[in-house]
């Protein structure tokens, strides 16, 4: 019976002990893998215009990233108008088989709004390689389209859950050696389940 | 020297070569150091390879090759599969080097096949609420838990806890292993001299019952993983390996577990619920549901779905339960519960089935995704070894089969649990109206054009 408390408070103890330390060390580890390098910012000029973008994450990698744009003219004033935003894959060469997974394909998924003169909003890709950016907007005299291609790397699995994962059976593996100490130093009796 | 028969099996294959093997150091070592290697590189490929799943060989090799083909392991083999398991050679080093061998909680004794049968549903469930199988990452996260899972219990806990009491496919494959055409068994002449009980307790040549089976008493193959260390131990002979008619088991069952039938008729439900999904229909479907629920959210609209899929087959089995309890005048539920392991041969025929279309129309894609791996590209290829129509032809035999598997079963569960009841007919034919009715929505089902997988 004594035996028996003893391992159920051991399990309370280590159980605590796991939840904490995952959600810490979980945490900071998977914070630390995603590098934000959003000061420098991504331009592009064209006619005239220049966009300036500052993505959450540089480079690009698949899964959801946000992103702020601003829109400049000739003058260097920023532009507070309607606009368009598209993306789309670029697609290679080579027609790969088909049938397995062709049903599934995900679109990308996009979305902006405009706060003051800065348009802000995330995109969501699912598929690495090269994608075509366009913003069209109309300036008051012309449609003005603007193409752009960024590379998109593919972002790896979710360290979060992985370290999270991996944490959990250490503590199971620091709690079982614990046990067993108990047991040899006769702290604990177990009886045997045949 | 003339082979030893078994009173109640047919041909020991025990005598002969696979004995010879079983008893060797090799078995199951040969099968499944290649199996871990597979799985290390489909772990691999699900969290780090492409995202896509019409890229992935992990996703390939799991959904396309692995899930359709352990229904057809299991009727050949039973439940082989689980000695050769990635996850039991995991559950085996961890507790090699850092178990503490603790007794299986009593909880998990009891309560164990309840905590399978609802985290099966739960991850079918899963699976389409968040697109697992057509997700490489989805596949290699749910992979990963599992590890985890494995890791953490054969830690704590003696022998394979995992395999026998939260395995999520334990439910499965130890129902279709009933079903089953392989049997092994130990002699009871034999047995009843024997002091040592050393295919339990574990001897020099190998580790006990991994499974907590004790060959002696066992008279399923519902949890036997035929890992052969009773046959390595024993040193009587005792244990026969013998071929059977496949659903035989299910015949003579005479204590019925509800929760074992429970996830029998569950399972019904769920292959409905992957074979609708994949159809035209299933859109019809989703916006009714919108419009009754005034949501579009998939999450609420598949559950209810999902919860009706289900129930449908639980309630159908309801039906001729009261009646055949009314007549014999015992317990709707244990009724039920006898009964409900006469539907293991259609579930078995419907998963099949199902899967076959997956195996056979996408099948080439695990080759093609293992090419790509060297850095070959296929290009402008189909991925499927058979026409739709000749893999519908064999969905049809399948699921005709499956169903006269199941009427058979019916009447033979009927005759040893009834046998002096005079109306037996009117016991059993409620149970065969509603297994006609359910092969009949399996070949409605099948005969509706599907989508492919991931």
């Amino acid at each position: 019976m004594g035996g028996n408390l003893t391992v159920r408070k051991l399990f309370y103890t280590f159980f605590l002990l796991a939840v904490f330390s995952l959600v810490g060390i979980g945490t900071a580890l998977a914070d630390g893998s995603h590098n934000s390098n959003a000061k420098e910012p991504y331009i592009i000029e064209k006619d005239g215009y220049k966009i300036e973008l500052f993505f959450d994450n540089i480079p690009l990698k698949t899964g959801k990233t946000s992103f702020n744009m601003s829109i400049f003219d000739k003058d260097l004033n920023k532009l507070i108008i309607p606009i368009v935003f598209n993306l789309e894959k670029v697609e290679g060469n080579v027609k790969k088989s088909e049938g397995h997974g062709e049903s599934h394909q995900k679109e990308p998924h996009f979305n902006i709004s405009q706060n003051a003169d800065v348009y802000g909003g995330f995109i969501d890709i699912t598929e690495k390689g090269d994608w075509n950016f366009n913003v069209t907007f109309n300036d008051g005299i012309k449609v003005v389209s603007i193409d752009f291609m960024m590379e998109v790397a593919d972002s790896g699995p979710n360290l979060k859950l992985l370290v999270l994962m991996g944490n959990s059976m250490v503590l199971s593996m620091v709690a079982a050696a614990v046990i067993k100490k108990k047991r040899e130093t006769g702290g604990i009796y177990f009886a045997a389940s045949n | 020297m003339q082979p030893q028969i078994n009173k109640d099996n047919g041909k020991n294959l025990l005598n002969g070569y696979l004995g010879s093997f079983m008893k060797s150091k090799w078995f199951p070592g040969i099968f499944t150091w290649p199996v871990m290697l597979v799985f290390a590189i489909i772990i691999y490929q699900t969290l780090w390879g492409p995202r896509s799943a019409h890229d992935n060989f992990g996703t390939a090799m799991t959904w396309i090759l692995w899930w359709p083909l352990i229904p057809l392991i299991f009727l050949l083999l039973g439940r082989f599969w689980c000695a050769v398991c990635p996850f039991a050679t995991i559950s085996d080093l961890a507790q090699e080097y850092f178990g503490a061998n603790l007794p299986v909680p009593r909880f998990l004794r009891k309560y164990g096949i309840w905590i399978i049968d609802a985290t099966f549903i739960l991850i079918t469930w899963a699976d389409h609420v968040f697109g697992i199988v057509e997700s490489p990452r989805g596949s290699g996260y749910l992979l990963m838990l599992l590890f985890t899972g494995v890791v953490i219990t054969s830690i704590f806990f003696e022998r394979r806890t995992w395999c026998r009491y939260l395995c999520f496919l334990g439910g499965l494959s130890g129902n279709y292993a009933r079903a089953g055409m392989l049997e092994l068994r130990a002699t009871s002449e034999k047995c009843k001299a024997c002091k040592s009980q050393s295919c339990f307790k574990g001897g020099e040549n190998a580790p006990g019952c991994p499974m907590f089976e004790f060959p002696k008493v066992m008279d399923t193959n519902a949890r036997c993983n035929l890992c052969g260390y009773c046959v390595k131990n024993c040193p009587n002979d005792s244990i026969t390996l013998s071929m059977r008619p496949a659903t035989k088991e299910l015949w003579s069952i005479r204590k019925p577990h509800l929760e074992e039938a429970f996830l029998a008729i569950v399972i019904m439900g769920i292959v409905f619920v992957q074979n609708i999904t994949m159809l035209d229909i299933w859109q019809p479907i989703l916006s009714f549901l919108e419009h009754l629920t005034g949501t579009n959210n998939y999450f609420v609209t598949f559950t209810i779905a999902f919860s009706v899929a289900m129930a449908l087959p639980i309630l159908f089995m309801l039906i001729p339960a009261a009646i055949s309890a009314y007549l014999t005048k015992e317990s709707i539920w244990r009724n039920f519960a006898l009964f409900g392991y006469a539907v293991i041969p259609l579930d078995l025929a419907g998963h099949l089935a199902h899967n076959l279309f997956h195996l056979l129309a996408e099948g080439l894609a695990v080759l093609y995704t293992g090419l790509a791996l060297f850095g070959i590209e296929v290009v402008n290829q189909s991925p499927a070894i058979l026409e739709t129509s000749s893999i519908q032809m064999m969905q049809y035999i399948l699921v005709i089969l499956g169903t006269f598997g199941s009427i058979f079963t019916i009447v033979k569960l009927a005759k040893t649990n009834y046998g002096e009841v005079t109306n037996k007919i009117f016991i059993s034919l409620p149970y065969i109206v509603v297994m006609i009715i359910l092969g009949i929505i399996n070949l409605v089902l099948f005969y509706l054009p599907m989508a492919h997988r991931v």
